[in-house]
């Protein structure tokens, strides 16, 4: 088969014809290396490439299927690791100047599962710096750029994912989502975005955040692969208080189920006050759809969310907190957007860190009450389609917003009330605005149903305007 | 100096600091940032965005939070560029000011008994 054909397919294709010995990890593994040398020059999606620890991965993982030791549907499927998660002996840098020299001695509990299930790691993954900001250009690495367009940003935090995953230079990708960083840049980039139940992965090595809604979460191009990635990663973690003993289910046992009897409830508050036109017609455009696939309509009220503003109160005093040892000794390595938002997050006081926390609860509740009314709740993933790498604001109907520092919220104003809540979300394609950029669609579930929320996206996937379409970068246009 | 009066436009591509400086270097390449004037752009339209009405806490109230409580030093010229984040903060503390949240428990994990299959 020829490399540009290997590439476009997805991990639950592949997984049957590496089992089968159809397909070798090594062939498979050359294929990748190639698109990743041959657009790396134009994406900047990698920080650190491992050329030489691929092709060694790929030979054991070639070996052990040899040997008969066939470790499931991972097995010698390259992947890309964002670089705030640890990998034992590989540089993680956060996307900053402070950690550049940064060497782990261990994996990032994530990162050694899919290693454990036979994943081949192609290379460290551009971000924004920290991990805080929704556009991935980093002022130390260089910007990220869209594969739908090169001119744009390929959302944040977890760009260089978003773009890997999109243009087929990985089969997956793992991101981390402290706000919507695995779910923008899936909605940016056109792919599948999972951020699942808070405590469903450990958060374990994961690089320089604030312990407050982190998630590590799989970008991948189909519904079913993200299921199988979720599926490697998921599961409790003595050494991580932040994870649920529960046990882990299928989360691909639902794939291919009708959705008929469902009911969805769409916010008649919050989610839609403020969108660009091309994505509300998308947006409604799969509603309609899900209704025709048997999913019943339900509006739901969440009136709380005018406070959801109050949220990120905790996350600014939680983040001076994380970057203080940074902040005394290597200053003047920070890039002005994290450095000027992290040290006004010295002044919240006290009381008012306890207000946000009690209107988190008032959030949660809510959510709580209205998904015993309706199985799962339907949001635009993003208020806007991807804007220009030099953009200095966005224009959300018809108000100008800076797109970094100080009211930059806005650009994520969709995802980050799921990583308060700790609710299971997920961006799904769901078409392209008239200037050919990804639009993506959100559904939000109840505490460990992510069995759920895949049987529904799958099925939507096979409806979607989206089905079938990849970026002309992918073959060289 | 009081934050309300002082108007962030008088700054507008002057007095920033040395980190903004060396940014501004870095502004030829394709995609990069002209810092100095993206964050007098982004800092008005923030202070637009918030709708920032009066606020009691002054540039000297934070300087003596920063000496009292041995917080991270911050320069006259980096205040410019932090004083909108605070704005924020405040702005959305503001919202909250007629919310009774004596009886509300406070919040972090969730339960997975709270709903949904295991």
């Amino acid at each position: 088969m020829a490399n540009s054909d290997l590439i476009r397919m997805t991990i639950s294709e592949l997984a049957p014809k590496i089992q089968a010995k159809e397909i070798s990890p090594v062939e498979l593994t050359e294929a990748a290396l190639e698109q990743v040398d041959r657009l790396q020059p134009v994406l900047n999606s990698f920080i650190t490439i491992l050329h030489d620890q691929a092709r060694s991965q790929a030979r054991e993982q070639e070996a052990a299927l040899m040997r008969g030791e066939y470790r499931g549907p991972l097995h010698g499927i390259p992947i890309g690791i964002k670089d705030n998660l640890d990998t034992g002996g590989i540089r993680t840098t956060v996307g900053s100047k402070v950690l550049s020299a940064q060497v782990p001695a261990e994996d990032a509990l994530a990162v050694a599962r899919c290693k454990e299930a036979g994943a081949v790691i192609l290379g460290k993954e551009n971000l924004e710096e920290f991990a805080a900001g929704s556009t991935s250009n980093n002022l130390h690495y260089g910007a990220v750029h869209n594969p739908w367009d090169l001119d744009y940003i390929p959302g944040g935090s977890s760009g260089g994912g978003g773009a890997n995953v999109a243009s087929c230079v990985t089969f997956a990708s793992l991101g981390t989502d402290l706000g919507g960083s695995v779910r923008g840049p899936a909605n940016f980039c056109g792919v599948v975005g999972m951020k699942q139940t808070f405590g469903r992965v450990s958060q374990r090595g994961l690089q320089v955040t604030s312990n407050n809604g982190d998630h590590i979460g799989p970008m991948t191009r189909s519904v079913a692969d993200s299921a199988i990635v979720l599926q490697a990663i998921a599961g409790y973690d003595p050494l991580d208080p932040s994870t649920v003993p529960v046990p882990v289910p299928d989360f691909s046992a639902r794939l291919g189920d009708g959705l008929a009897g469902l009911k969805m409830g769409i916010p008649t508050d919050y989610y839609f006050d403020f969108l660009d036109p091309d994505t509300e017609a998308a947006v409604r455009g799969a509603l309609s759809a899900l209704e025709e696939l048997g999913v019943e309509v339900r509006e739901v009220p969440l009136p709380s969310m005018k406070y959801a503003g109050a949220l990120r109160i905790a996350g600014m005093a939680d983040s001076v907190v994380t970057h203080e040892p940074f902040l005394r000794e290597n200053r003047d390595d920070y890039g002005p957007t994290v450095l000027y938002r992290t040290l006004a997050g010295q002044f919240i006081l006290g009381r008012d860190y306890s207000k946000a926390m009690k209107v988190q609860r008032i959030i949660k509740e809510e959510y709580a009450q209205v998904l015993q009314e309706v199985d799962f709740l339907v949001t635009p993933s993003s208020p806007v389609p991807a804007w220009r790498i030099d953009s200095e604001t966005v224009n959300i109907a018809g108000e100008d917003y800076p797109v970094r520092g100080p009211g930059a919220g806005m650009t994520s104003r969709c995802t980050s009330p799921s990583n308060a809540t700790g609710l299971p979300a997920m961006s799904v394609p769901c078409g392209f605005s008239r200037g050919g950029l990804p639009i993506g669609l959100q559904l939000i579930g109840r505490p460990f149903e992510e069995p759920l929320l895949y049987q529904v996206a799958h099925a939507y996937e096979d409806v979607s305007p989206s089905k079938g379409r990849r970026p002309g970068v992918v073959n060289g246009a | 100096m009081n934050m309300v009066t002082r108007g962030y436009r008088r700054w507008e591509g002057r007095g920033v600091s040395s980190l903004i400086q060396d940014a501004i270097a870095l502004g030829d390449r394709p995609y990069g940032w002209n810092y100095a004037r993206g964050w007098s752009k982004l800092t008005v339209r923030a202070s637009q965005y918030w709708q920032v009405k009066a606020m009691a806490i002054s540039v000297d109230t934070l300087k003596a939070m920063i000496r009292d409580f041995h917080g991270l030093e911050i320069s006259d010229e980096e205040f410019e560029l932090v004083l909108p984040a605070i704005e924020g903060y405040l702005a959305e503390v503001e919202k909250l000011k007629d919310l009774d949240l004596s009886n509300v428990l406070s919040s972090r994990l969730l339960r997975a008994k709270e709903g949904g299959e295991s």
